[in-house]
């Protein structure tokens, strides 16, 4: 046992990249029974990843079940991994999802199953393996590990405009990445290690918090992390190949895209542009702030007028990150931690939206708003869960939205990070009141379409005798809704393990950026 | 005698006469021979160094590059051929069907 | 006649007996022992094994080369710089002459002398990786050069092959003139033609202005043969003119050994870290891998952005020597891994530009590629793999040498060429990321139609492998990489 728990994060890591390579070797074999083994595989690894939260010290904020291995030691890169509350339920997340979606593509995907599963499993390694890299070199393969397959995802098994999306995708993250890359190497290269050069990022913390960058320097290094970070968020105005990727992707890559994928972003400004930089984040973080409220009211705004569910989903996608931007943003327990909430909740609930919109298009090939109307008496199974999941991502009380965007607004609105900058004292309350009108919104653009989709009459007779849920897209359905109640009846169980680690990187954060001369230009400003 | 300086004169006009004949000339031939002046100009340069220095070093290298020219244009002039039993033409000009 | 000259002599003479030995198995025909293998197996493996005995030679010398040695009275120094390059081109050698075989056959072209000429081109190369002499220097470049452009017009029942080859052919021999001339003058200002003597000559008395024309023509010569802008524009026409299995080989193998002497022949020269040779040098690193990557953007046909593509990766490598002529020594080692992954990802991906290459050089456009990942999936695989390693994309060997290369720029203060390097990186996404749109996102052309075989298979298994091998565990390449810092005598 002991054994395994000293590699669990390894195995979590490869097991799914294991199987992708079992199964290229595996011949042709009929198209279900290469769903149903690597369904089943990926539902051991999801098993594999439950080990985590048994083994998981929820009352420790640093790096547990680390290892760390020699790898490309004359470059001064290790193979080091770790696992604190704001990554734990993301891996955990990834790992539920990767099963959940899956399974929901066993009818919708039709030729190249193969291949496509591999897809899925090669993303999750990826986005498992970025999710647990504490070495910056290991990270970054990671991290473009996850962007090949989502290509191939949306290329190969999207709809018509799918080589334009996943072209756009992958230049736009592309893009970022090397900004990213290049930074990355400058710190690599210029970062006052003792002894060898490393990529390590705890060595590479310690260094440059005892030797800090001077300010411009930092600023350049800061903006070139966010960039890449801010464009797989996306936030607004980066987030231009989003809802286009979305619509072309295939329901599993959406679910994925929106799952996980876009919390990579946040989850790299938290874990590396923060950590790596606190005095540049000060000046950066109003900045993002206010972009962060922007992207809140305009995806809202732009969800809105969507002909299209499956757009309307994607851009409210670009609204809820809005919100774990904003906290992450007012650098605050409270906010920061409902931030990783929200990620969490926004995985399982828009997850849940875009499996419903799939169903949906499966059974009419259209996603079309128009097209529907009055469905409600035809399925009224998909229509109870289909309101469930909208209320949820609305921010209902009571179910899961509502937990972390009410942390993130209060957080937020106590904030004192804002107070020293050019937004003024109090920016924190505006913010907030502003932020939380983007809550409204969500509740007119989801429930109008609601109303328009599955209530009123029923006038399309296309639709008439509209086949329910069956029994698999119940089993598909099942966890996410048992999640969506979970997490918002009992949301403790999971804050009491995210915070700790979230209160030691904002306060580390805090504390750092202030010996590093925040505190100067705090008395540089009367 | 002639001083060095003119040999060394010569050389660089030869070689200058060579370098503007290839990328002037269009006829494959011309620009063969083009090429095979620049690399006599050479020698002459070796040649007049060698005296100049008072070694044996250039004219070994003469010696050298005329092997070597030599087998130069043996291929050369087996890839013309080719050309010219494929196309019929050896103008540069002609040869076209390599663009994109 | 010393050890060392014995030493040296080595590789040289089983290369030699290698390519006289695939031309006599032509002659002599099918000995009784191989009469069940596919005709002409027999002088592959022949060649295959010759390039095997010499690298493992190179490597025995490699290992012994912490002192380096000068070898037949100066024209031949044998240090790790040289012998791992000279490495990296029996890679090159030793991949291309696989993934040949199926077009070859295919052409009806699977002769002994093709192998031969292989063969004795590395041999060249390998005497230029090692030359130390200018004269050396060039007796090894000419040999290389002929063998490949025999290689490039080997196709001579083709209309695009010969055409190619007289286009390379010409370039080829104007730059050596202007190379030679370059010798010549080096050899008025020193008294003598070891490049160990430019360093001192530069930098003061009489020959001080001759040795730097003499210099600067040797180098302009030598980026001809690298391809450097602005002496790129043969590259285009002749690797896309010439056969698929032959570009894959000039692309890499000429590359990686005119890197070398080009190196030699610049650091040796010792320029001040200051002076307008470097700035010249970076900006010619940063046209060619510009002027390469936006030409490669607009092509229609695979082959040809390959070849714009190998000029952008020659302009990354330029970028490495600069930093290495700029004092900072690490960076010759990242250049020489670079040229390793460079040999490895390019020699794939012409290898499976051959693999589909048809008569006149039909079968190597993007839309003749359509659907292929449904057709020949093996091959779509690993030609995904090559682009993107191409592109820099991780787990790959390109990706870990740009970024081994960029941080040495990094290192030695070159920034803005590393942020050039890293935008231009950006911009061959596109290009290469849009073969993979017609092989895996279109429907399939049912005319496409490829040469398969053991030796195709396996050639092509090798170098995607090790593409990802090399991106994965780097750590045994990097270190020796490492060592390829002894250039200069000292």
């Amino acid at each position: 046992m002991n054994a395994l728990r000293d590699h669990i994060l390894s195995l979590v890591v490869f097991a799914p990249l294991v199987g992708a390579l079992l199964l290229l070797l595996v011949p042709a074999l009929e198209r279900g029974a290469i769903q149903v083994i690597g369904l089943f595989w990926s539902a051991i690894v999801f098993a594999l990843s439950l080990l985590l939260l048994r083994w998981f010290d929820g009352a420790s904020g640093g790096m547990q079940l680390t290892e760390q291995h020699a790898w490309i030691t004359s470059i001064g890169a290790s193979y080091h991994l770790g696992v604190d509350g704001i990554s734990l339920f993301l891996l955990l997340l990834t790992a539920l999802l990767t099963p959940v979606a899956l399974l929901a593509s066993f009818a919708s995907v039709e030729h190249r199953v193969k291949e496509f599963v591999i897809c899925l499993l090669l993303l999750e390694s990826g986005v498992l393996g970025a999710l647990v890299a504490l070495d910056l070199l290991l990270f970054y393969l990671f991290w473009e590990l996850m962007l090949i397959p989502m290509y191939f995802l949306i290329g190969v098994w999207g709809y018509r405009d799918r080589v334009y999306a996943a072209l756009k995708f992958f230049v736009y993250t592309m893009a970022g990445s090397l900004m990213m890359l290049f930074a990355l190497l400058y710190v690599y290269a210029t970062a006052p290690v003792a002894g060898q050069r490393s990529f390590d990022l705890p060595v590479l913390i310690a260094a440059v918090q005892n030797a800090p960058y001077p300010i411009g320097t930092e600023l350049l290094l800061f903006g070139a992390f966010a960039l890449s970070f801010a464009i797989k968020v996306p936030m607004f105005p980066l987030h231009t190949w989003l809802p286009l990727a979305h619509v072309q992707a295939p329901t599993a890559g959406s679910v994925i895209l929106a799952g996980v994928l876009l919390k990579m972003g946040c989850y790299g400004f938290l874990r590396f542009a923060l950590p790596l930089f606190p005095e540049a984040s000060y000046w950066f973080l109003p900045p993002i702030a206010v972009l962060a409220l922007v992207g809140i009211l305009y995806g809202a705004l732009v969800a809105m007028v969507q002909k299209d569910i499956k757009s309307l989903v994607a851009y409210s996608s670009i609204s809820h990150l809005g919100f774990v931007m904003l906290g992450i943003a007012a650098l605050e327990v409270k906010a920061t931690t409902g931030a990783v909430y929200q990620m969490l909740s926004h995985g399982v609930s828009t997850g849940a939206l875009f499996l419903l919109v799939g169903v949906l298009s499966e059974r009419r090939h259209t996603r079309l708003i128009s097209e529907y109307g009055g469905i409600a008496r035809e399925v009224p199974i998909y229509t109870a869960v289909f309101v469930l999941i909208a209320l949820s991502s609305i921010g209902l009380p009571g179910l899961n939205g509502f937990v972390g965007e009410f942390l993130i607004l209060i957080g937020t609105f106590g904030s004192r990070v804002f107070d020293i900058t050019a937004l003024g004292p109090g920016a924190g309350r505006w913010l907030a009141v502003a932020a939380a009108s983007g809550v409204i919104l969500a509740a007119v653009y989801l429930l109008w379409m609601v109303r328009r989709v599955f209530f009123g009459p029923l006038r399309n007779p296309l639709n008439k005798g509209l086949r329910d849920l069956t029994l698999r897209e119940g089993c598909v359905f099942a966890p996410l809704v048992i999640l969506v109640v979970l997490m918002g009846v009992a949301p403790g169980y999971f804050l009491k393990r995210i915070e700790p680690a979230v209160a030691a990187a904002v306060s580390d954060v805090q504390q750092r950026a202030r010996l590093a001369g925040m505190g100067r230009s705090l008395e540089a400003r009367p | 005698m002639v001083p060095i300086g003119h040999y060394l004169v010569l050389a660089g006009t030869l070689f200058a006469i060579g370098a503007a004949g290839v990328v002037s000339r269009r006829n494959a031939i011309v620009a063969l021979m083009s090429i095979e002046i620049m690399l006599n100009a050479a020698i002459l340069a070796f040649l007049a160094f060698a005296r100049l220095h008072g070694d044996l070093r250039g004219h070994a290298m003469a010696f050298f590059v005329m092997a070597v020219a030599a087998a130069e244009a043996a291929v050369g002039l087996a890839i013309v051929v080719a050309v010219f039993r494929r196309r019929a033409t050896v103008n540069l000009d002609e040869l076209r069907e390599l663009k994109g | 006649m010393s050890a060392h000259d014995l030493a040296a002599l080595v590789p040289l003479v089983i290369l030699t007996v290698t390519g006289a030995l695939c031309l006599l198995l032509e002659v002599t025909g099918v000995p009784v022992g191989a009469r069940k293998l596919a005709p002409r197996s027999h002088i592959v493996w022949c060649s295959e094994l010759g390039l095997a005995a010499t690298a493992l030679v190179l490597l025995r010398l490699f290992a012994r080369a912490d002192q380096p040695a000068l070898a037949f009275a100066g024209a031949l120094r044998l240090d790790r710089f040289g012998l791992g390059l000279g490495l990296v081109v029996c890679v090159a050698a030793a991949l291309a002459i696989p993934v040949a075989v199926g077009f070859l056959r295919s052409r009806d072209l699977d002769r002994g002398e093709y192998y031969a000429t292989v063969v004795f081109a590395a041999l060249g190369m390998i005497a230029l990786a090692l030359a130390a002499d200018l004269v050396f220097l060039f007796v090894a470049l000419e040999t290389t050069s002929v063998a490949v452009y025999i290689l490039a017009g080997i196709d001579r029942r083709s209309s695009r092959s010969p055409e190619a080859a007289l286009k390379y052919f010409l370039n080829g021999a104007f730059a050596s003139g202007i190379l030679l001339f370059g010798v010549a003058l080096c050899y008025g200002a020193t008294r003598s033609t070891a490049i160990g003597a430019l360093g001192p000559a530069l930098r003061g008395g009489d020959g001080a202005l001759l040795a730097s024309a003499g210099l600067l023509l040797v180098l302009v010569g030598l980026g001809f043969k690298v391809a450097a802008a602005p002496f790129h524009m043969w590259a285009a026409d002749a690797y896309d003119g010439a056969p698929a299995p032959a570009s894959a080989f000039m692309a890499t193998a000429v590359k990686a050994a005119a890197f070398a002497a080009l190196i030699r022949v610049s650091v040796n020269a010792q320029i001040d870290a200051g002076s307008g040779w470097i700035s010249a040098g970076w900006i010619i690193a940063v046209a060619t891998m510009t002027v390469g990557n936006l030409a490669a953007l607009a092509q229609r046909r695979v082959k040809r952005m390959l070849a714009y593509s190998s000029i952008a990766h020659a302009g990354y490598a330029l970028g490495g020597v600069v930093a290495a002529i700029g004092g900072h020594t690490p960076a010759l080692g990242a250049v020489g891994f670079y040229l390793l992954a460079y040999t490895l990802m390019t020699t794939g991906a012409f290898g499976v530009a051959a693999f589909f290459e048809r008569a006149d050089g039909a079968g190597c456009s993007h839309d003749e590629w359509a659907g292929a990942a449904t057709r020949f999936p093996l091959v779509s695989l690993a030609m995904a793999i090559f682009l993107f390693s191409l592109a820099g994309v991780p787990p790959t060997a390109g990706f870990l040498a740009k970024l081994n290369l960029f941080a040495c720029m990094i290192d030695g203060g070159f920034y803005w060429l590393a942020f050039v390097g890293v935008l231009n990186s950006l911009l061959s996404v596109y290009y290469y990321l849009r073969v993979l749109v017609f092989m895996y996102m279109r429907d399939p052309d049912p005319q496409l139609a490829g040469h398969g075989g053991a030796f195709v298979g396996a050639g092509l298994a090798i170098a995607a492998l090790a593409v990802l091998l090399v991106g994965l565990l780097p750590g045994t390449m990097l270190d020796l990489a490492a060592q390829l810092r002894d250039v200069a005598p000292g």
